[in-house]
C-alpha cells in the first residue's frame, strides 16, 4: 500500500473542513470550553461528520427498538438536544454526528493567538549565547559526490572544450567532466545570537488543593507551555512542587502528588532563585516563572516571598502569581503580592497576578500574563 | 484454493504462524459445509487496513473526499483506543481478506473463519446470484476514468457532479439484476412516437350484424375514450411507476456523454454495495457464528488462546443487551434457529401447544438445525429473515423493548414490551435497509419538463431537510425542476395530568398521574425544487382522490 491515494483525499477532505475547524475552535476559546485534547502535538475537536444529502426517513415520533432489562418508563438514553439550545446557525450541518478530527498543535495556538490577541513574545535583546549555523552557500573544488553543482561543472566541461577548440555545438553530447571540472557545494557557518527559553512552574501541593484546582492548574500550565513554546527554539520546562518543603519534580509527579502538609511558599521561590542562579544566567535564557497555589499561606512568610520575588525579577521575564480558587478569609498571598506591586515593591512590569475559579478564567488569565511581557 | 493464498501469503508476509494454521482452518471450514470462493489473504498495518477500509475494501477507487473523512474517523478511532478494525472482507471471486498484523495470532485466525463465512454467504445466498464477481477490477477501472474526466475537465465539475450522483444513488431497482433483458430491448420508441393509437375496435360479429352492433354511437364513444387515452399516455411517461429511477434518468434526460458514464458507473457501485447493506444482520450473524463454532469447537485457541478469543468475542458483540449490533441480532437469530430446528420447536404442534411445561422441555431429536441455517443463509435476507424468525419467544428471551420520546424529562423511555409493535419496528428499520423506497411517477410532469418522484409512504415521513438537499443535488444531474410526492407528518404532543386517587398533592409534587398522547397529522404534500426556489405544497390532487375513496390517508 502506498498511502498516497488516501492522502490525496485526506487532504482533501481537511480542506473542505478547515473553516469549519477554525470556527469550532473559535467557538471553544470564546465559550472557555476545554478542549479535549490528546496527543503531544495535536489537539482533538469535534465537527459534524459532512453526509452527502440523500433521502432518509425523519423521525417525527421518537421511538424505537431495543433491548435490556427495564420496566416500563424506565429510562433508557438521554434525549434529543433541546431546539434553540444549540448556538450557530443550522446552515448546512445536515447530520447530528460529530466525530472528531485531530488539528496540529500549531495551528490550534495559532488561532488561540488571534483569537485572544496574545501578544507575541520578545525575547531579551541582550542575549549572549552565540550558535553557529550551517549555510550551503559555497562553492568548492572538493566534496561529496552527492553535492556536485552540476549547472557550475557543466559550464566548465563547455568552458574547456571551447577553450581546446574541440567544441561545436553538434558534439555536446561528446563532452565529458575530468575531475578538475568538478565543482561541489560546501557550507560556511555563520553566529546566530540564540534565545533560549525556561519555564518555571511551581505549585502547591498541600492538602487544601483539591482534585478540582489541580485539574485547572493543569489547564491552565497547558495553555502557557503551548504558547511560549511557539515562540523559541528550545524550551525548558521545569516542575517544582512545595508544601512546607520545596522539590523539583517530572511533569508526571507535578500534577499527581499530593502532600498532607502545611504550607510554605517561600521555599518555592527559594528553590526557583536557587536554580535560575546556578544553571539560568539571566543573559543567557529568558525566564518564565508561574505560580499556582490557592493563596494559603503562613501569615509572616508572605514577606519573605516578596524577597525572593524582587529578587527574581532581576533575571525573569514574567512572573505570574495566580490563585486558583482561593477562599478569602485565608488567601492573603495575592493580596500581599498585589499591595507590593501597587508600592512599587515589585515591578509591574514583569510581576502579574491573576486568579482563576472556574474554567472560562483560565484564558483571561493566560492573556493577562503575557501580555505584561510586550512592554 | 491453496495456489492462490499460498502466493499471496509468500508475497504479503502473513506470518508464520498464521500461515500453517490457515489452511487447517480453510479444510475444516469445508468440511463443516460451507462454500467459499478462493480466498487471498493479506496481512497489513493499522494505517493500512485503515485506508483500505476507508475504499470499502478496494485498493483503488475513484478519489473522493468521502473516503477521507471515513480514513480520519477510523484512523482516530485506532489511535484513541475506540475500536479497531478486526477484517476487511470484499465480495469478489477470489475474495480479499485483509487482517491487522498488530492484532493477536487468536485473533486473526478467528477472523479468517469469520471471512470464509462471509465468502460462502457472498457466494451463495440468493440476494448476491447477481452481483459482479469481479468488482476489484471495475473499482479500479471506475477511478482511472473519473481520474481521466478530472484532467479533461478539472476537479471541481468532477467532483460537484460526482457529489451529486452519490446523493440519489439509492435511487435505484435491486430487483434489476433479475429483469436485465427488459432493459436490453430497445425501448426508447415508447418515448420517441407514442404507439399509433389502435384502430378502432370494433365487436367482432359476422357482416349481417355489424351495422346492428358497431353503431355510429358506439364508434364515436370508441373515439372517444382512445382520445382520452392518448392524452394521458402523452401526459405520463413511464406508464408505471418505475423504481429504477437512475436507469431512467441515464435512458431519458439529455446528458454530457461523461457525465452518463459517471453517473452509470455511480449506479453500478450503488447495485453491487446493495445486497450487502440488506443482507447485514443475516451476514454478519453467519460469519460470527461460524467464527464461534470453529474456534469454541475445533481447538485451534488453546488454551491461553480461548481467553483472548472470548475477549475478542465479546469486543465485537458486545454485552447481552447490545441488540442493536447487527452481529449480535444475526449470530442469536442463527443461534436460535438452530436450536428450534434441533429440537424440532417449530411448526405446527409446537405452536398450538398451549402447555408451557411441555414446551420447555420439548425435544424430538429431529437435528434439522444445521440444514435448517444453510437453507436460510441461501433464501433469506434481513427483512425475511427477522420476519419469520424473530419469534415470541426469542423476543423475550433477549428482553426486546420499545422505547418513546418523554418529553417533559427529555429522555427516552421504555414504553412496552410487544412482540408484535417491536418486531413491526424491527421490520421498518431492515425494510429496504432503512431507506425510504422512492419510485420514478413522471418523467414528463407539468407539460414534459419537470420530473415527479414518489415516496411509497410507510408510516414514516422525509425528512424535509434532507429531501431539500437532495432536490438539489438531483436538479444538478437532470438541470430540470424535480418533484418528490410525500406525506408530511406533524406529530403533537398533549400530556393530560391528574391527581391520584385519594390524594391531595399539588401537581408539581409526586402525587400526580401522567398520560401522554401522540397526536399525527398527515398532509399529502410535494416538495419542489426548480433550480433557485424549494417549496412544498400540498398535493391538492391526492387529498381530494383519497377523500373520493373514503382512505384515511
Amino acid at each position: 500500500m502506498s498511502g498516497r491515494r488516501i492522502r490525496d483525499d485526506h487532504k482533501r477532505y481537511h480542506d473542505i473542513i478547515r473553516d469549519k475547524v477554525k470556527h469550532k475552535l473559535k467557538d471553544h476559546i470564546k465559550s472557555g470550553k476545554k478542549i479535549t485534547r490528546r496527543g503531544k502535538d495535536y489537539v482533538v475537536v469535534d465537527i459534524p461528520v459532512i453526509d452527502l444529502p440523500k433521502f432518509k426517513h425523519g423521525d417525527p415520533y421518537h421511538e424505537g427498538v431495543g433491548s435490556g432489562e427495564g420496566k416500563k418508563g424506565d429510562k433508557v438514553k438521554d434525549g434529543p438536544p433541546l431546539e434553540g439550545s444549540e448556538p450557530g446557525s443550522p446552515g448546512d450541518d445536515t447530520g447530528e454526528h460529530t466525530m472528531g478530527v485531530g488539528v496540529p498543535l500549531d495551528s490550534y495556538v495559532d488561532i488561540l493567538g488571534e483569537e485572544l490577541r496574545l501578544p507575541k513574545l520578545k525575547p531579551k535583546s541582550n542575549s549572549k549565547i552565540i550558535r553557529p549555523k550551517i549555510k550551503y552557500d559555497k562553492i568548492a573544488k572538493v566534496g561529496n559526490p552527492s553535492l556536485v553543482h552540476k549547472k557550475r561543472t557543466l559550464k566548465n566541461v563547455i568552458k574547456r572544450a571551447i577553450a581546446s577548440e574541440t567544441y561545436t555545438p553538434d558534439n555536446i553530447s561528446d563532452l565529458y567532466p575530468v575531475p578538475e571540472d568538478f565543482e561541489y557545494r560546501s557550507w560556511s557557518e555563520k553566529d546566530y545570537p540564540d534565545v533560549n527559553a525556561v519555564i518555571f512552574f511551581m505549585q502547591d501541593i498541600s492538602a487544601s488543593m483539591g482534585p478540582d484546582k489541580r485539574e485547572l492548574v493543569r489547564e491552565l500550565c497547558w495553555y502557557l507551555e503551548c504558547w511560549i513554546k511557539r515562540f523559541y527554539k528550545q524550551t525548558d520546562i521545569k516542575y517544582m512542587v512545595h508544601d512546607v518543603e520545596a522539590f523539583e519534580v517530572d511533569s508526571e509527579k507535578f500534577y499527581s502528588y499530593t502532600s498532607g502538609g502545611g504550607t510554605k511558599i517561600s521555599s518555592v521561590f527559594e528553590l526557583c532563585n536557587n536554580v535560575i542562579d546556578s544553571s539560568y544566567p539571566a543573559d543567557e535564557w529568558n525566564i518564565y516563572c508561574f505560580y499556582l497555589s490557592d493563596g494559603e499561606n503562613w501569615g509572616d512568610d508572605n514577606e519573605v516571598c516578596i524577597n525572593y520575588i524582587k529578587q527574581m525579577q532581576q533575571s525573569c521575564n514574567v512572573i505570574g502569581v495566580t490563585e486558583v480558587k482561593g477562599m478569602s478569609d485565608w488567601a492573603e498571598f495575592v493580596i500581599d503580592v498585589d499591595e507590593a506591586i501597587d508600592t512599587d515593591v515589585l515591578d509591574s512590569d514583569i510581576v502579574v497576578t491573576g486568579s482563576v475559579n472556574d474554567h472560562r478564567d483560565i484564558l483571561s488569565t493566560l492573556k493577562g500574563f503575557l501580555n505584561v511581557s510586550i512592554s | 484454493m491453496s495456489i492462490a493464498w499460498e502466493s499471496n501469503l509468500l508475497s504479503s508476509g502473513v506470518s508464520k504462524d498464521l500461515a500453517k494454521l490457515i489452511p487447517e482452518i480453510i479444510d475444516t471450514c469445508k468440511q463443516e459445509g460451507l462454500d467459499p470462493f478462493d480466498l487471498v489473504i493479506e496481512e497489513f498495518n493499522a494505517d493500512e487496513i485503515a485506508e483500505i477500509a476507508a475504499y470499502g475494501g478496494f485498493p483503488v477507487r475513484y478519489p473522493h473526499f468521502s473516503f477521507g473523512q471515513q480514513y480520519e474517523q477510523l484512523h482516530h478511532q485506532y489511535h484513541t483506543g475506540q475500536g479497531k478494525i478486526y477484517e476487511m472482507v470484499v465480495n469478489n471471486d477470489p475474495t480479499y481478506m485483509y487482517l491487522q498484523r498488530n492484532n493477536p495470532l487468536v485473533d486473526n485466525l478467528t477472523v479468517v473463519a469469520h471471512a470464509l463465512a462471509h465468502s460462502d454467504f457472498f457466494k451463495n445466498n440468493i440476494m448476491f446470484k447477481h452481483t459482479n464477481r469481479n468488482m476489484m477490477n471495475i473499482f479500479a477501472n471506475h477511478g482511472q476514468k473519473i481520474r481521466k474526466y478530472i484532467d479533461l475537465y478539472g476537479y471541481n465539475t468532477v467532483m460537484n457532479f460526482v457529489d451529486a450522483c452519490l446523493s440519489i444513488d439509492d435511487l435505484i431497482d435491486p430487483a434489476s439484476g433479475w429483469k436485465v433483458t427488459e432493459f436490453d430491448k430497445p425501448s426508447k420508441v415508447e418515448f420517441d412516437d407514442l404507439p399509433e393509437v389502435e384502430r378502432l375496435e370494433k365487436i367482432q360479429t359476422n357482416d349481417y350484424m355489424d351495422q346492428f352492433v358497431n353503431t355510429s354511437d358506439h364508434k364515436m364513444k370508441q373515439r372517444r375514450i382512445r382520445r382520452e387515452e392518448k392524452k394521458h399516455t402523452r401526459k405520463t411517461f413511464p406508464k408505471s411507476p418505475q423504481r429504477d429511477v437512475l436507469m431512467h434518468v441515464l435512458k431519458y434526460i439529455p446528458m454530457e456523454q461523461w457525465k452518463q458514464n459517471v453517473l452509470s458507473m455511480i449506479r453500478d457501485e450503488a447495485m453491487y454495495y446493495y445486497p450487502q447493506i440488506v443482507t447485514k444482520v443475516m451476514n454478519e450473524g453467519w460469519a460470527s457464528y461460524w467464527d464461534s463454532y470453529i474456534m469454541a469447537t475445533k481447538g485451534y485457541a488453546g488454551d491461553e488462546g480461548i481467553f483472548s478469543y472470548a475477549k475478542h468475542h465479546a469486543g465485537v458483540l458486545g454485552g447481552k443487551n447490545n441488540m442493536g449490533n447487527p452481529y449480535k441480532l444475526g449470530v442469536s437469530l442463527f443461534n436460535d434457529i438452530k436450536e428450534r430446528w434441533d429440537k424440532g420447536r417449530h411448526g405446527r404442534e409446537w405452536e398450538h401447544c398451549e402447555m408451557m411445561d411441555k414446551k420447555r422441555k420439548w425435544n424430538n431429536n429431529q437435528n434439522r438445525g444445521r440444514e435448517k441455517i444453510f437453507e436460510v443463509r441461501e433464501f433469506y435476507h434481513d427483512y425475511t429473515f427477522i420476519n419469520e424468525f424473530f419469534t415470541q419467544d426469542f423476543c423475550e428471551k433477549y428482553e426486546f423493548f420499545e422505547y418513546g420520546l418523554d418529553r417533559e424529562k427529555n429522555e427516552y423511555v421504555i414504553t412496552s414490551r410487544d412482540h408484535e409493535n417491536i418486531k413491526r419496528k424491527l421490520l421498518k428499520r431492515h425494510e429496504n435497509g432503512g431507506r425510504p423506497i422512492i419510485n420514478l411517477e413522471n418523467l414528463k410532469y407539468k407539460g414534459g419538463n419537470e420530473i415527479l418522484l414518489r415516496h411509497q409512504f410507510d408510516g414514516l415521513p422525509l425528512d424535509s431537510k434532507y429531501v431539500e438537499n437532495t432536490l438539489k443535488m438531483f436538479y444538478k444531474i437532470v438541470h430540470r425542476p424535480v418533484n418528490i410526492k410525500t406525506i408530511a407528518v406533524d406529530v403533537t404532543q398533549t400530556t393530560k395530568y391528574w391527581n391520584k386517587p385519594g390524594t391531595t398533592g399539588s401537581f408539581f409534587g409526586m402525587n400526580h398521574n401522567s398520560t401522554t398522547t401522540n397526536e399525527t397529522d398527515r398532509t399529502p404534500v410535494i416538495y419542489k425544487f426548480d433550480g433557485s426556489r424549494f417549496t412544498r405544497v400540498k398535493d391538492e390532487r391526492s387529498i381530494r382522490e383519497a377523500h373520493r375513496s373514503g382512505e384515511d390517508i
